[in-house]
């Protein structure tokens, strides 16, 4: 590789994930024209940091610039989505956590034959980003835990978690819709 | 369900079996992720950019090699290099030794027509005057050294 120009390392490491790129920023964003602004700002990161990518998975490389330009731009224009229970106090976390477990107890009671693709769109609207962000990452990318811990820079415990509830918030949101 | 239990050890998988098998709810709440994860993936094939999305980012500015110097800008630095190399000449041909005659006279001579187009003359009585003649004609103020008390008086006439 010691011939290839930045422009040739651009094309191969970044430009493959460019479908991938704008699914993340699409469901970060919740926007398919934001995620393509965001998308070339990440591709500008991309290039003027080509040479630090030392090898390993490109499209995880790729996908780290991508959701942390989408952080950059939720921060900037829609910061309340970037909130996370987590930072609440313990109380309203059992409050949240209660409200989730009622549902548990009956899950064919929430069932729904189909969900459509414009409620759950909804329903993720209604998440907050950081429980959007790893449900993107495993069932949209079919990533398993430890590209998204490195991807989202959080322990693999933490995804599994966060995984787990951003799927019980995700069924109450759409349950919640529909009744 | 095997394609649940597909990345589970033989052991853990049973025992997941085991409890599917006596915990009716949870394949429910199995069966609503999904659910869940269809719906994500069911418009995957209009989840993709518009074609000018690939097309702006391969045209950007950015991403181009650099520009070539322009005309005038390499014009430019001819006309600075041959100021600075007038300037070395001049200096190199004060130190010359009083028997290479010819040659500094040719080089004396050569200096002179490089800076012909002068407004005025100025009277030079020491080196502070010559110094700031320089101004405007070299892109730096060469050292003029005082060679009065030497073999050369100045000659009123900014050269030597």
């Amino acid at each position: 590789m010691g011939d290839a120009t930045d422009q040739d390392r651009f094309a191969e490491v970044f430009l493959p994930h460019l479908v991938d790129a704008f699914r993340l920023a699409r469901w970060l964003s919740g926007s398919r024209i934001d995620a393509e602004d965001i998308v070339q700002e990440a591709s500008l990161r991309a290039f003027k940091g080509i040479r630090g990518f030392s090898g390993g998975d490109p499209r995880a490389w790729t996908l780290t610039i991508v959701r942390n330009t989408s952080y950059s731009w939720l921060a900037k224009n829609r910061p309340s989505a970037l909130v996370l229970t987590e930072d609440l106090d313990q109380v309203s976390r059992d409050r949240m956590d209660q409200s989730s477990e009622a549902l548990e107890r009956t899950p064919e009671a929430a069932l729904i034959a189909k969900v459509e693709a414009e409620q759950i769109r909804k329903a993720m609207a209604t998440l907050p980003v950081p429980f959007r962000e790893v449900l993107v990452l495993r069932e949209i990318h079919g990533l398993d835990y430890r590209a998204i811990a490195e991807i989202a820079e959080l322990p693999i415990g933490t995804v599994m978690s966060r995984l787990a509830r951003a799927r019980r918030k995700l069924l109450e949101a759409v349950c919640g819709d529909a009744s | 369900m095997p394609i649940l239990t597909a990345r589970l050890d033989p052991l853990e998988a049973r025992s997941f079996e085991a409890r599917l098998a006596s915990e009716p709810a949870l394949a429910g709440e199995i069966e609503a992720y999904r659910l869940l994860r269809s719906a994500l993936r069911s418009d995957l094939a209009e989840d993709v950019p518009s074609p000018g999305l690939k097309r702006r980012i391969m045209s950007s500015p950015a991403l181009r090699p650099p520009r070539h110097i322009p005309a005038w800008g390499s014009l430019a630095a001819s006309f600075l290099a041959g100021a600075v190399l007038a300037g070395s000449i001049t200096l190199g041909a004060l130190h010359r030794q009083a028997g290479d005659e010819i040659a500094s006279e040719v080089v004396s001579a050569h200096i002179r027509g490089l800076m012909a187009p002068m407004p005025t003359d100025v009277p030079s009585s020491d080196h502070h005057t010559i110094k700031p003649w320089f101004n405007g004609k070299l892109a730096f103020a060469p050292v003029v050294p005082d060679l009065g008390t030497e073999a050369f008086p100045w000659s009123g006439q900014g050269s030597m």
